[in-house]
């Protein structure tokens, strides 16, 4: 048997050289899946468990809303329907340097309300916001950021079917921790404005400069009754129908779907050639991801098959650490972990050794909930291996290199720091809703 | 030298028949010292639940715990583990744990060393308070029951509809009335928080748990003599007081439900008869009509109703 | 020539059936939530179909995704090599991307083979048979492995820049 450092060495290495070498990343995920069986878990019968895991990893409901989202986005686009709102915001906002930057977090954040999956959200956003704001003069790193950024609200903000998940491995109540996520996720969104502000500050090139016509306010709310109010139809069929039960969040993302659609018809935008557009975006940016998903959950269980996992969570904890250096000790495990495995193996393997250390330091469990599931949701924008950056490349325009990605993401992975260091500094941003909602 | 069984749990760590496996293995490894050692390496992690036998059938894994019913598209006499209305002990003194045994060697090429049962009844949980026949039986006829394919047949036959809802999603459908309730084991549904919204237990419960622990043939082959008996000594007594931990844990959970205000909804008589008939039948007649030649063997072994 | 001219077909017209599957995928879960609430007949398929898409697009338009370089590849660290040895390394991925697909087709036919031989099912919402998850995957990189191969055999490189709209 391999020591835990080895594998890690073989398995985590292998994968960089391969990638570093352009092979496509969802083939070097594979390949190194192949060699790490063959090696851990012996021959043909190996790679044959591979591929029946990998049958799980992709054939599962809650991935539904991948191309669902994806499917909507390409609507918004195709059918000219967010062009629209853009136009319509330009000449109500035609002041605000960056304007299309802030409505990216203001409807990432709406989205992230709707969706629980950050992927979805990122490909749904990169897809329809991206092409257009660089049309307008927008600077990639400041289109980038902010949509991986929301993306990662996604999970935070209820509904999350990861909190719910979080929520059961670590015996932490349900209903407690998905309200807790909502002040954070609000304040998370606020520290992105913040940002994004700051860098047209720094920067003012990034962003297309003031408009000099101005609109007479018949124009202005014209636009806006006509091209923005519509789309609270699209809000209410995703949020709306949750609310009222008739739909699961996994559901919702095909009903915004849907009102995307009717939408476009009632303003005649639906052409067959707008939805096979439309249908041909989306399967595009699906596979690509569907099959990084089916190379990377793999390695998660690979990874963790090996012991390399279980290795670094039990020396890093290891230490007799007063309580804060323990609580960063486990805030880096979750963010090296995160870089190369799937949020919920993550979840299987810290929490049996997490929430007893928790109790130990009598850290309040819903508090400690909320600080790891924006650790999680850092890792989906970490290099080398962040899903979020890879689907952001994916539906970057021809061109846009990793490190593009990475330096556009930095920024907005700093503003999740400071946000984590406020929640160890005011732990009632998360304990207070819950509390007041008994 | 001694002999070391890597294991898995279908479950994850933190689920509590995982750890009542944990014990199981704590005591082998106890009784085995230097003999036999059985390691639980991690759950599904490492190999997603439901291909954990497949894995254990390739000799990838040495050995695994989980329900059997996970391997019921290769093997229908997973089944008889499923409609059984007998205790371990019974069906192991019969020759009926045997039969099964024999079965799964054959076709999922396992070596199958218990069937491991938390044998408590899963119990219907709904949001509201399900009407009456003059029978007495309840009315579930448009009920929105969450789907699970062992027991879809069933809640047909009771009039309901099954609709398919990822377990993420269950917590916010339930708050939001998406669907009217499901069919579950009680321990399970606490480590939800699903009770928050299900006001109601249909009692009697109906069926059991189908767990299972099985190990790669050809690392059973390689056991020495000794290693072999102990895993089958602890194996047997854990068969045995894991059945009353798991109904005494089963009521336990269900009175923590009413003292929080969950309601009963008691069927008598007959009609308490006819609805855990339903459910058994269901079972019995899709293994009847898989065409199994040991179908009826396995229901003579299996059941006494 | 008309072989080359049936696989471009083959290509192109898997990589249609996967968007269209996505379409379906769409329609059933849009009619799954209506029918539940509004008394429809229910179609206890719609889980298991959408499941079964997700794979099936994901595999059947991804031999596409090798053609128009689609799936996502990081070319920032090799770019800083000399034209030749990029040029090499290229050829090399090409050759091991090709080879390793190849393989997982031809294991995933395997399984496929055994399951269908033996009859497993697949018991989803609804059963389903158990070799069609493992067809889907053996045709998927079957046809990824060619692609690459063609691409290796025509010369050109994997650049991985395919992200345009
Ligand atoms: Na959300
Ligand atoms: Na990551």
């Amino acid at each position: 048997m391999m020591e835990w450092y080895e594998a890690t060495a073989f398995l985590i290495g292998g994968l960089m050289v391969l990638m570093l070498f352009g092979m496509p990343v969802a083939v070097a995920f594979l390949i190194i899946n192949m060699a790490g069986v063959m090696v851990l878990m012996g021959g043909i019968g190996g790679i044959e468990q591979l591929l029946t895991n990998a049958t799980a990893a992709v054939t599962s409901f809650t991935l539904a809303p991948v191309p669902l989202f994806l499917i909507m986005g390409e609507l918004l686009f195709h059918s000219g329907l967010a062009i629209g709102v853009f136009n319509a915001l330009d000449k109500c906002f035609g002041g605000v340097r960056g304007r299309l930057a802030y409505l990216t977090v203001g409807g990432g954040t709406i989205f992230a309300t709707l969706s629980g999956s950050s992927m979805a959200n990122t490909a749904m956003l990169g897809s329809t916001l991206m092409p257009d704001m660089l049309n307008r003069g927008y600077k990639k790193y400041i289109v980038m950021g902010p949509i991986i950024a929301t993306g990662g609200l996604a999970m935070i903000i209820p509904p999350s079917s990861l909190a719910v998940l979080l929520g059961s491995l670590a015996r932490i109540d349900v209903g407690a921790l998905l309200i807790a996520g909502l002040i954070p996720g609000l304040v998370l969104a606020m520290l992105y404005v913040g940002t994004i502000w700051l860098m047209i500050r720094i920067d003012p090139e990034a962003a297309p400069g003031y408009t000099p016509e101005t609109h007479s306010l018949q124009e202005v709310l014209g636009g806006l009754i006509r091209d923005v109010l519509p789309m609270a139809l699209v809000i209410f069929a995703v949020v709306g129908l949750i609310l009222l039960g008739w739909a699961t969040p996994t559901e919702s993302a095909a009903c915004g779907t849907a009102a995307v659609a009717i939408l476009a018809l009632l303003y005649r935008r639906l052409s067959m050639e707008v939805i096979v557009k439309s249908l041909r975006g989306s399967v595009k940016v699906s596979a690509m991801m569907l099959m990084i998903i089916l190379g990377s959950t793999t390695f998660s269980q690979i990874l963790a098959f090996s012991g390399a996992s279980q290795g670094l969570i039990a020396f890093a904890t290891s230490f007799d650490l007063s309580a804060y250096a323990m609580l960063l000790a486990m805030l880096i495990v979750l963010i090296i972990l995160g870089m190369f495995m799937d949020q919920l193996s993550i979840m299987m393997l810290t929490l049996p050794i997490f929430i007893p250390l928790v109790v130990l330091y009598e850290f309040d469990t819903v508090w400690f909930g909320i600080v790891m599931l924006l650790a999680l949701e850092l890792s989906l924008a970490t290099p080398p291996f962040g899903l979020l950056l890879f689907v952001m490349l994916g539906v970057a325009p021809r061109g846009t290199t990793m490190k593009e990605v990475v330096y556009a993401s930095v920024p907005f992975i700093l503003c999740t720091l400071v946000l984590i260091g406020l929640l160890a500094a005011v732990p009632d941003l998360a304990l207070w809703l819950p509390s007041v909602m008994r | 030298a001694e002999d070391v069984l890597r294991s898995l749990t279908a479950f994850p760590s933190t689920d509590n028949t995982s750890q009542l496996y944990v014990r199981f293995a704590d005591a082998v490894n106890e009784r085995g010292k230097g003999i036999v050692r059985v390691d639980v390496i991690g759950g599904p992690e490492i190999v997603p639940g439901l291909q954990q036998i497949e894995a254990v059938g390739r000799g990838v894994v040495d050995m695994t715990f989980g329900p059997i019913s996970y391997a019921l598209g290769s093997m229908p006499e997973a089944d008889a583990w499923v409609g059984s209305d007998l205790d371990p002990m019974v069906t192991r003194e019969n020759g009926g744990f045997a039969l099964v045994q024999q079965v799964a060697a054959e076709t999922l090429g396992i070596h199958i060393l218990a069937r491991f049962a938390p044998a408590a009844p899963l119990h219907l949980y709904l949001l509201e308070e399900p009407a009456r026949k003059e029978d007495g039986s309840i009315d579930l006829t448009g009920k929105r029951l969450r789907a699970s394919p062992l027991y879809n047949a069933f809640y047909e036959s009771l009039g309901a509809i099954p609709v398919s809802i990822p377990v993420p999603d269950v917590y916010t459908g339930l708050e939001r009335g998406t669907f009217d309730g499901l069919g579950y084991p009680p321990s399970a549904i606490e480590g939800w928080n699903w009770d928050r919204f299900l006001k109601y237990r249909v009692d009697p419960g109906f069926l059991q748990a189908d767990l299972g622990i099985y190990i790669a043939p050809a690392k059973w082959a390689t056991l020495s003599e000794e290693s072999r008996q102990i895993l089958t000594e602890v194996a047997i007594e854990f068969e045995a007081s894991s059945y009353e931990d798991w109904q005494k844990l089963t009521g336990d959970v269900n009175a923590r439900f009413e003292a929080q205000g969950m309601q009963v909804v008691q069927l008598e008589g007959d009609a308490a008869k006819a609805f855990v008939d339903a459910a058994h039948d269901a079972v019995w007649n899709r293994l009847k009509a898989s065409g199994s030649p040991h179908a009826d063997a396995l229901r003579a072994l299996y059941f006494s109703r | 020539m008309i072989l080359l001219k049936l696989y471009d077909r083959i290509i192109l017209g898997l990589a249609a059936l996967g968007a269209a599957s996505l379409a379906v995928v769409t329609v059933l879960i849009i009619y799954d939530v209506l029918s539940r609430n509004l008394g429809w007949t229910p179609l206890n398929a719609t889980s298991a179909i959408v499941e079964y898409a997700l794979l099936f697009s994901t595999m059947a338009a991804a031999p596409w995704l090798v053609r128009i370089n689609g799936h996502v590849s990081l070319s920032s660290v090799i770019k800083l090599t000399p034209r030749a040895v990029q040029r090499g390394v290229n050829r090399l991925v090409l050759l091991i991307a090709a080879s390793a697909v190849g393989i997982l087709a031809v294991v995933s036919g395997r399984i496929g083979l055994r399951q269908w031989q033996s009859g497993t099912i697949d018991m989803r919402s609804v059963d389903l048979s158990g070799w069609l998850l493992y067809a889907f995957m053996a045709l998927g990189f079957a046809l990824m492995a060619t692609e690459f191969l063609r691409m290796l055999l025509r010369g050109e490189e994997y650049t991985g820049a395919g992200g345009e709209h």
